[in-house]
């Protein structure tokens, strides 16, 4: 009996001590989370550190006193810190995330570490702080030795596997071609330049002064100027409406528009040689039209 | 006179004209274009000359003629003896043995004549083309102390360009004087040929002016109906501006780039059309243009009537006058061909 008192005072005289001690604690270190990986980590490589800890009040997590962003300690540096505060029953819960980043050099591996760090508590009586211990892990340099070797110490990657495009490239081939032969008939059918087979031809130099002719009375017979001369040029003498046969059987590509030529050329007539009113701006209208269309037969395109 | 009236009497005579042509047309084949041309001459009181060779129906041609327009028709033949006052008169014995002179063919019909026809005018001498030249000029003649007056005469002469024996150029001035030189061609057409050979109506020439109706044509009234004509049809400032190139184009053609075989073109012309060959030029193409049933001169008119008015009124220097038929009818093809309207500006 006597040694079962003396073993129960002895117990309670080590344990009684930390019970108060824990129960009077203001805050707690809840829980540590380090990198997942603690080798490998090279110059530039960011660590995070999460660290879950709990004020009861009055304490509180003090905002003035966390680390400052931008201590180094040993080539490695804080770069970004967070506090995320939670109401818990009789204080806060509070999660504080610390990112380090490395900016250490060195030709061969080391340890580094996550710094110690002190995160204090205010509002009660005593000051009182959590303090997270320091995390070690493996730095490793990008090259072995000097620069020199570098080159030695290359390793070949293996090659990735290609994605088979060539149906693709196909298909991006064809729908280019058919994109540049679209694009080449439009300017074929529409440039006024000469620089493909039947442009530039008389109808087409004739229907440019057309388009800058001012559409306004006295200029309809500048206008019938460069069509008949268009005519006379393909012609290869002056032609009349008399001699309109022999010119379709000599030129057969502006056959489709025989009727409209010969409309034409009693029109230019009876402009010309009579003093039958014209309205000036429908003419020249129309004979832009005309000159337009005998361009198309010109290109063979009619 | 009335703008409606005016249109009557166009419409009136042009259906005139034209069954004057219909009907000698049924008389000579093959000969459109002539007849028409000789139509024209005619309206436009123009003189003709006649050009082709031996037997190819000129004579019946210019008799049928005649007898559509009626009035009186007188005919010479050239010689190398023809002299001017075979012209003026003849003379003869007269029934009591004495000595009677008389008016000669040209002089006879006085103002009743509308056609003289001169045969062969190259074999006469250059006396009796210089008689020729002031009647077609002037249309009158003294004679027998007194004035003949020969209004409504037309001439048509004949050139037989075959032979050139005892014959006389006609010299530039004289052809001048004439408003057209038509050739007169054997047609082309092999079936129209074998019509001329094979059908015995046309072995009887004069049965076949027969057939042409008599006085179609009012010759005393085609002077002053010519004259409706010329002021009726009028021509615009593009067509005046095309006329005018064109002439230039006889002066110098090389100035339009015109250009013919074997031939200086700078050396070529001697003289281009004058102004009176321009002005029947303009004359022609008003009455091709009434034909037509148009007030108004079109381009077609010109050339319809451009090379029978303007070839044989251009000089050309002697080095190329052998070959003025040739050349000329080339010349004038060129001209058309390159002159162009509305002109270039």
């Amino acid at each position: 009996m006597k040694k079962v008192t003396i073993l129960w005072l002895m117990l309670t005289s080590i344990t009684f001590p930390i019970l108060v001690q824990a129960a009077e604690e203001p805050a707690s270190l809840i829980s540590v989370a380090n990198p997942r990986i603690s080798t490998g980590i090279h110059i530039g490589d960011v660590l995070q550190r999460e660290i879950q800890l709990e004020a009861k009040a009055p304490y509180q997590l003090s905002m003035t006193a966390l680390p400052k962003k931008g201590e180094r300690n040993q080539g490695v540096e804080l770069v970004d810190i967070g506090v995320h505060t939670e109401k818990t029953g009789d204080g806060n819960r509070y999660s504080v995330s610390l990112s380090y980043q490395i900016f250490s050099t060195g030709q061969l591996p080391k340890v580094l570490r996550l710094p110690e760090t002190a995160l204090a508590l205010t509002g009660g009586q005593e000051a009182a702080a959590i303090n997270v211990p320091a995390w070690q892990f493996w730095f490793s340099p990008l090259v072995t030795g000097s620069i020199h070797t570098a080159r030695d110490n290359i390793q070949p990657q293996i090659k990735p596997s290609l994605v088979d495009s060539d149906a693709h490239r196909l298909r991006f081939v064809l729908a280019l071609v058919a994109l540049m032969t679209g694009l080449a008939g439009l300017v074929y059918v529409n440039a006024d330049k000469r620089w493909l087979p039947f442009m530039g031809g008389e109808f087409s130099q004739a229907y440019r002064k057309l388009r800058k002719l001012p559409k306004k009375a006295g200029q309809e017979q500048q206008a019938l100027q460069y069509v008949h001369q268009a005519f006379n040029q393909v012609y290869g003498r002056s032609l009349f409406r008399k001699n309109l046969g022999q010119f379709f059987a000599a030129y057969p590509e502006y056959s489709p528009m025989r009727n409209e030529i010969d409309a034409f050329f009693v029109r230019s007539e009876t402009l010309l040689f009579t003093t039958q009113p014209v309205d000036a701006a429908q003419f020249i209208q129309d004979a832009q039209h005309f000159c337009r269309s005998l361009r198309d037969c010109e290109r063979r395109v009619a | 006179m009335a703008s409606a009236a005016i249109d009557t009497q166009l419409a009136d005579w042009r259906t005139r004209a034209l069954k004057l042509e219909n009907e000698v047309q049924g008389v000579i084949v093959g000969q459109d274009a002539a007849i028409r041309l000789i139509n024209i001459a005619i309206f436009a009181r123009g003189h003709v000359m006649l050009e082709g060779g031996v037997g190819v129906g000129k004579t019946t041609l210019l008799q049928s003629v005649a007898r559509g327009i009626g009035g009186a028709y007188e005919r010479i033949e050239g010689t190398v003896d023809l002299m001017p006052n075979d012209l003026v008169y003849h003379t003869f014995l007269g029934p009591e043995g004495r000595p009677q002179i008389d008016e000669g063919p040209l002089l006879r019909a006085g103002e009743k004549l509308s056609v003289f026809f001169f045969n062969e005018i190259n074999r006469a001498r250059p006396q009796v083309h210089a008689l020729m030249l002031r009647v077609m000029a002037e249309r009158h003649l003294h004679a027998f102390k007194k004035e003949y007056r020969l209004p409504h005469m037309v001439v048509f002469a004949d050139r037989n360009q075959v032979e050139k024996n005892e014959t006389f150029e006609i010299p530039s001035a004289a052809r001048d004087r004439f408003m057209m030189e038509i050739a007169i061609d054997i047609p082309d057409d092999r079936e129209l040929r074998k019509s001329l050979v094979f059908d015995t109506k046309f072995q009887h020439a004069e049965k076949l002016t027969q057939k042409v109706e008599s006085g179609l044509l009012a010759f005393d009234q085609l002077n002053d109906f010519s004259d409706v004509v010329q002021n009726h049809v009028q021509s615009s400032p593009a067509l005046e501006e095309y006329v005018m190139d064109l002439w230039s184009a006889t002066q110098k053609p090389e100035s339009f780039g015109i250009a013919l075989d074997g031939v200086d073109m700078h050396r070529l012309i001697q003289a281009g059309a004058s102004p009176r060959g321009m002005g029947m030029l303009l004359k022609a193409a008003r009455v091709h243009a009434w034909l037509m049933n148009r007030d108004y001169l079109y381009p077609e008119d010109i050339h319809a009537v451009f090379h029978e008015v303007i070839a044989h009124r251009m000089v050309f220097n002697s080095m190329y006058e052998s070959r003025r038929t040739l050349l000329s009818r080339q010349l004038t093809a060129k001209i058309l061909e390159t002159v162009a309207v509305p002109a270039k500006s």
